[in-house]
């Protein structure tokens, strides 16, 4: 399984809702980081 | 930080709606849901993630893993004591 448990998390650089570019690389040996995934906007998932 | 496949114009549209969300709200809309599917999260009978949370440590290392069925929501106290256990 990807990602799973004890395993390296799989590096991404995606778009906020500000328009800039986010890697979870740049939090390494900084912060913890929350992926909280959800469904759609505007929707209760 | 949020992650969905909506656009980030989506995002910051939800984000306004919401009272300006501070945190990050991450748009994996192109090519459509290649992060959650290198997490092994995507949904391909809607094509979106499941509702999942997945902390990664400071050596970028997964330390909790959590899948949510439909209609259910994590439990924010139960996020934080997992992020107690990694300090």
């Amino acid at each position: 399984m990807p990602a799973e448990v004890g395993k390296p998390a799989p590096d991404f650089t995606l778009t906020n809702q500000s328009g800039e570019k986010v890697s979870l690389s740049q939090f390494k040996g900084q912060k913890n980081v929350v992926l909280s995934f959800h469904v759609f906007d505007f929707t209760g998932g | 930080m949020g992650v969905s496949c909506d656009s980030h114009n989506s995002h910051r549209a939800w984000s306004n709606a919401l009272g300006n969300i501070r945190y990050p709200m991450l748009s994996d809309f192109h090519p459509h849901g290649a992060m959650v599917k290198a997490y092994g999260l995507f949904n391909e009978s809607n094509g979106a993630p499941k509702r999942s949370v997945i902390i990664v440590d400071k050596q970028g290392v997964v330390r909790f893993r959590q899948e949510y069925a439909p209609g259910t929501q994590p439990n924010p106290t139960d996020i934080l004591a997992e992020l107690d256990k990694i300090k």
